[in-house]
């Protein structure tokens, strides 16, 4: 043995000792002593009011811009002493940029869940999984009755509520309610080095008075929507003409296929079952089939289905709730719309199918309400309605063997979508929603736009050639017309960075 | 009844809501989510910035479950910026190193086991250094690791492999600092503690944005009860200029002839504390005759400001009568920073503004160990900030390692800058990087990728294998990651801090102490490292060579006293009291400096242009640095965690002034080409009047950045000048 492989012997026991000397946790253990109560945080205490909320007042996050310096340290802390999930977070920082070239100004926002007086989330939810705390005001949500439908993401105009898509469900900030209940203050609040935010008691009266006169944020959403209790002060009030650093760059947002193709199966199914009303048993069933594959497909977009059955509970407030129900009762009438034809010749049968097209429209109306519910103006009025019912429509003249309305109805959707996509090209001070969406459309959007037009054309050029393929092509080009409804749908939303 | 229909059609508990369920953890840290209830809680410091705060790290059944700010650390008070409180996540990124990976014949990287790696380790570095002298060899070290693992480096490459030229990324940060200390005070000496921020009457920050850069230490600010005067002298209207009492936006690399002209007017004006200067400084006489030709006008013309505001800006500071003077990178990564600096210290002692508190010439340090780095890397100071040049010095080090003398050189060798031009010169052949990301860290980082090519061998020692730096490597040496070993950090305020083991590292990764172990070990030098058993063995050592020095530490009894007092701040020499802490300490009370004589120098030096001036074809200055308190340097840490990649734009964005936009025809939502002489990068564009016309802000985390940067440096501490070069703008 030469002195080489006795250095090398003796080596390779060297490696493995500091490997498994690497892999002990000693170091921990010798260390390791209790904390006691004596070394408590004193910071847990500070910055909550001493009282409880009296009638008509409740709790309400305190944000002092003057001492927010953007570190964005109550995101993070939020997110650990709450224990989120590794990607999911409650409270955000954007920045708002205003001011004059002599006096630029950058002011940091943190915010989070806003507590809204008329929660938009609690309004929308289909199944009850909201609830406004009567004695605080926090607006809790309640994770094991939620379904995973995502309305509560597309009503709250400041996107609160945050959808886990390993949980199937959404979950959103509660204030620390717990920590709250036992006087210790929420973790953003413990967590900010400069008391940027704290815990206040408002009035509702007051929030009200303040949102209906438009006191909130500059470049935020209107918040007489949702009447939103956090209280922004500065002493160096915040210019109106003051923009989000993100204002000019929108993001492309969560397409939803399952909703996508859940949208055009049923309204082309609804449409499609018009053809019955002409006595064609095979367009009924056609309808039937089409309108039951968009139902599936509903399903696939909840986040945990089995629950879905509660959807009931919100039919007060919440047009999910509605349409459900809607859809519901529509789907026993087209089935026996269609199939009634087959088992036997009788004339009512016509009635059937005429009863099953116009609860079909009612539950399309249902569906467009939705959208233009969430106040997003790139959703509002016909642009959803106009949508829905358009396509209801063309597939109804296909369907009852009217080539040239049906020709007409797309040319017309056709030309009014692309339109859209040219909304503000020449503005650059200040953009609205729609104008924002016209970006997506003209950016990152231009391919699904272009697909989107030449499909609609050939679907034209088909219908008019009464080609069999045409009522398919025409099918493409509205999925991809509704891919660009969700994809374009620019939300409000709080300052971005 | 009805309660039970509510309870089926509404479900209030359930495991869902199981999932966030908060108890009390019962120790001292409050509600805590139940699943992650710690057992025991472990304090350490943080591993990203020099701020130095304390993390209690939450553990159960043995792992890192979560983490808090320490409430009871003296530094942050239950306060961490998002760094710290995601400093768990990066150790759990996929692309860990796990295995040492050596690039074989086809140019690529493969897995291969640490004998292997150790041998080829030795035996590339003996060779070069037997074929071509220790010249030829580099280390390129950091101020990310430990006293103890920096001192191993150290003395291990210098003394034990014979490696004639190493460096560290401090020179990158905080090179200039150290050169106007030693200069200035005799010795590189921070002389502040963070409670002068609370206690300050007017605070002027040159070139510093602590809000985003030290969240933590504007904190400390934000308490300070007098309603202090702040005042921030940068080009931009940072977030820590938005909540000055003034922001003064001088002109980029205007700086110098401003500190000259407020030093002028605060003499004219009868502001200079005649008895200190008389009793503590040397050079004043000679300093004032120099700066007598600084007057308001020519200020006015060079920097951009109006006479009003300079004039306001020397009367704020005559008028305060506890002044603290802080920088940062802005002073620190210039053409002339040294000399800035020193002006800087000038206005401290002239104002008799030091050694009081809420006083002093303070230089705010950039990364976690940098002040550990300054005093124990062994680079371009020897051990415990003694000078290779000097015999003495070295016979002292020589006896207290037990080493031959003969082994210490008499010079530092190259710095950073020297090191990567002898390699591009053919000279230095084999480089060893240690926890640093130079292929993107470096200024004009593409002339730093070509230079790869030149050597015959790069080492590369991370915790990642994938960083811009081991992707180019021919051997990486998988690291263990700070929470995975344990030492001690020095922050900013002189503050000695530990670090421990709270994790495992991930495969057959070491932490870099156990890694020069092993190269001692396989190098054949181990005998020289007999005593250097452990880090806190190591730290016993270091210990020993600060005794008698300025930075005495002989009086700490092991790190349990460091963890009981809360972090100990140098001197402390022994015979210093045991009592419990915390307690916060400046220096220079006594008046009296580290230079032989006691006395305090004033420096300075003519201005010089800037290396590269604007013209015709590149007519904007570029100028980088952070973007947000959420990105780390190169973003190889903080990029893994998802909460922070949610607090920073995702691609490279610039920063242009809407009058600059507008002539341009770039829109607001669109991207620009910013084009220096080097490189060019397309960036989104980002509107704001926080910028000057004629200027543009690139922040410094985006691999894109520094390929645009002028390869310069301040001729005295040799660190890059990364704030300033000319560049043009098109719409892209």
């Amino acid at each position: 043995m030469t002195w080489i492989s006795v250095i090398f012997t003796v080596s390779k026991t060297l490696i493995d000792d500091l490997i498994s000397d690497q892999r002990s946790l000693r170091p921990v253990e010798r260390f390791s002593r209790a904390f006691d109560e004596g070394r408590a945080r004193t910071v847990f205490r500070e910055l909550i009011p001493l009282s409880k909320p009296a009638e008509g007042e409740q709790y309400a996050f305190a944000v002092d811009l003057d001492r927010c310096t953007g570190c964005k340290a109550c995101v993070a802390a939020c997110h650990s002493l709450n224990g989120l999930d590794e990607e999911e977070t409650w409270r955000e920082v954007g920045t708002l940029i205003g001011g004059t070239s002599l006096h630029p100004r950058m002011q940091t926002v943190t915010s989070a869940c806003h507590h809204c007086v008329e929660p938009g989330c609690l309004e929308g939810c289909p199944v009850l999984a909201y609830e406004k705390d009567a004695a605080t005001g926090i607006v809790r949500h309640l994770d094991d009755q939620c379904i995973g439908c995502s309305y509560c993401v597309l009503k709250c105009p400041y996107e609160v509520p945050k959808y886990s898509k390993s949980l199937g469900i959404v979950r959103k900030c509660d204030m620390c309610h717990s920590r709250l209940a036992v006087g210790e203050s929420p973790a953003c609040v413990q967590a900010c080095p400069t008391s940027a935010i704290s815990i206040t008691i408002v009035k509702s009266g007051e929030a009200r008075r303040n949102a209906e006169n438009g006191i909130f944020l500059p470049d935020s959403p209107d918040p007489s929507i949702t009447i939103p209790t956090t209280v922004y002060s500065s002493r160096r009030p915040l210019s109106d003409r003051a923009l989000s650093a993100d204002h000019f760059r929108p993001a492309v947002q969560h397409t939803h296929w399952p909703l996508v193709f859940m949208l055009v199966l049923t309204q082309s199914g609804v449409g499609t079952m018009a053809g019955a009303v002409a006595g064609d048993r095979w367009s009924g069933l056609a309808g039937c089939i089409l309108f039951l594959c968009g139902l599936f497909c509903s399903a696939l977009h909840l986040g945990r289905p089995l629950k879905a059955w509660r959807a009931f509970l919100g039919w007060k407030t919440s047009w999910l709730s509605r349409e459900i129900l809607a859809f519901g009762g529509v789907a026993p009438l087209m089935v026996f719309a269609a199939g009634l034809p087959w088992v036997v010749a009788a004339t009512w049968a016509v009635d059937v199918a005429i009863a099953a097209v116009l609860a079909g429209f009612g539950a399309v109306v249902c569906s467009a309400w939705i959208y233009h519910d969430t106040g997003r103006a790139v959703w509002r009025g016909w642009l959803s309605f106009g949508r829905f019912l358009g396509t209801t429509a063309i597939f109804a003249c296909m369907a009852s063997g009217q080539p040239v309305p049906a020709a007409a109805l797309l040319v017309a959707k056709i030309m009014l979508e692309g339109l859209l996509s040219v909304r503000g090209m020449l503005s650059s001070v200040r953009l609205d929603e729609l104008d924002r969406s016209a970006i997506l459309l003209r950016g990152p959007l231009r391919g699904w736009l272009a697909a989107r037009i030449v499909a609609g054309f050939l679907g034209v050029l088909m219908v008019i050639d009464q080609s069999p393929v045409a009522a398919a092509i025409v099918f493409c080009g509205e999925i991809l017309e509704r891919a660009l409804f969700f994809k374009a749908g620019v939300p409000k939303r709080m300052p971005g960075h | 009844m009805k309660e039970i229909v509510e309870h089926i059609l509404r479900q209030r508990g359930g495991k869902l809501t199981d999932l966030l369920a908060q108890e009390p953890s019962g120790l001292g840290l409050g509600m805590l989510p139940r699943s992650r209830q710690p057992e025991i809680v472990e304090q350490m410091i943080c591993g990203f910035c020099s701020t130095g705060c304390a993390l209690d790290v939450h553990m159960r059944e043995g792992r890192a479950v979560n983490l808090t700010a320490s409430a009871t650390y003296p530094v942050n008070a239950g306060m961490a910026c998002p760094k710290g409180w995601e400093a768990l996540t990066p150790l759990a990124a996929p692309d860990r190193a796990t295995v040492p990976l050596l690039r074989n014949e086809n140019g690529r990287l493969e897995p291969c086991d640490w004998e292997r790696a150790m041998i080829v380790f030795t035996g590339k570095f003996q060779e070069i250094i037997a074929r071509h002298g220790g010249g030829a060899a580099a280390w390129l070290g950091t101020g990310q690791i430990p006293c103890e693992e920096l001192a191993y480096l150290g003395a291990l490459a210098r003394f034990g492999l014979g490696i004639r030229h190493g460096d560290g990324n401090t020179r990158q940060c905080m090179a200039t600092a150290v050169s106007a200390y030693k200069e200035c005070f005799g010795f590189d000496a921070p002389p502040y503690t963070y409670g002068d921020f609370e206690v300050s009457d007017v605070l002027v920050f040159f070139g510093s944005n602590p809000c985003i850069a030290h969240p933590i230490m504007w904190q400390r600010v934000m308490r300070n009860p007098n309603r202090p005067d702040i005042l921030v002298i940068d080009p931009r209207h940072t977030e820590t200029a938005a909540a000055a009492t003034r922001h003064y936006a001088l002109r980029p690399k205007s700086d110098l002839i401003l500190l000259y002209t407020i030093a002028n007017l605060l003499i004219r004006m009868g502001a200079a504390d005649n008895d200190f200067l008389a009793a503590h400084t040397a050079g004043f006489e000679e300093f004032r005759n120099f700066v007598a030709h600084y007057d308001p006008v020519a200020c006015a013309d060079a920097t951009g400001l109006s006479c009003d505001a300079i004039e306001d800006l020397a009367m704020r500071i005559a008028r305060g009568r506890r002044v603290s003077f802080w920088w940062t990178m802005g002073v620190n990564q210039g053409h002339q920073s040294t000399r800035t600096a020193q002006a800087v210290i000038a206005l401290a002692l002239l104002t008799g503004n030091i050694g009081r508190p809420g006083t002093g010439a303070n230089s705010i340090t950039g990364q976690c160990n940098a002040m550990g780095s300054r005093l124990f890397s062994n680079t371009s100071s020897l051990f415990g900030g003694r000078n290779f040049a000097d015999p003495a010095d070295r016979a002292d080090v020589a006896r207290i390692l037990r080493i031959d003398p003969g082994l210490i050189p008499d010079s530092p060798g190259h710095a950073y800058d020297q090191i990567l031009e002898a390699i591009e010169a053919g000279e230095i052949k084999a480089l060893w990087v240690i926890a640093t990301n130079p292929a993107h860290s470096w200024i004009d980082s593409g002339r730093l990728a070509r230079l790869r090519d030149k050597l015959e061998f790069l080492v590369v020692q991370d915790m990642y294998a994938t960083t811009e730096t081991a992707r180019l490597a021919d051997l990486v040496l998988p690291a263990a990651a700070w929470g995975e070993k344990e030492g001690t950090f020095i922050n900013s305020e002189r503050r000695i801090g530990l670090i421990k083991q709270i994790s495992r590292a991930p495969g057959e990764a070491l932490s870099d102490f156990r890694i020069f172990q092993l190269i001692a070990a396989y190098s054949g030098c181990d005998a020289m490292f007999a005593g250097w058993t452990s880090p806190e063995a190591v730290f016993q050592i270091l210990q020993k060579l600060t005794a008698g020095r300025p930075c005495d530490i002989t009086g700490i009894r092991g790190y349990s006293q460091i963890e009981s007092r809360g972090g100990i701040q140098w001197p402390f020499p022994e015979g210093s009291p045991d009592g419990p802490g915390p307690e916060e300490r400046r220096l220079f009370s006594d008046g009296r400096f580290f230079t032989a004589d006691g006395r305090a120098r004033f420096v300075w030096e003519s201005p010089r242009k800037m290396p590269e001036p604007t013209d015709a074809e590149f007519p904007f200055i570029l100028l980088t640095g952070r973007g947000t308190s959420a990105q780390w340097h190169t973003n190889t840490r903080t990029g893994k965690s998802d909460v922070l990649r949610k607090l920073h734009p995702s691609r490279l964005y610039c920063e242009i002034h809407p009058d600059d936009a507008r002539r341009l025809r770039i829109g607001p939502g669109g991207r620009v080409r910013v084009t220096s002489r080097r490189d060019s990068a397309v960036a989104d564009v980002l509107l704001t009047a926080s910028v000057q016309p004629g200027t543009v802000f690139l922040p410094m985390h985006f691999e894109e950045t520094n390929r645009l940067t002028l390869w310069h440096v301040d001729p005295v501490s040799r660190q890059p000048a990364y704030k300033a070069c000319a560049v043009a703008l098109q719409p892209a």
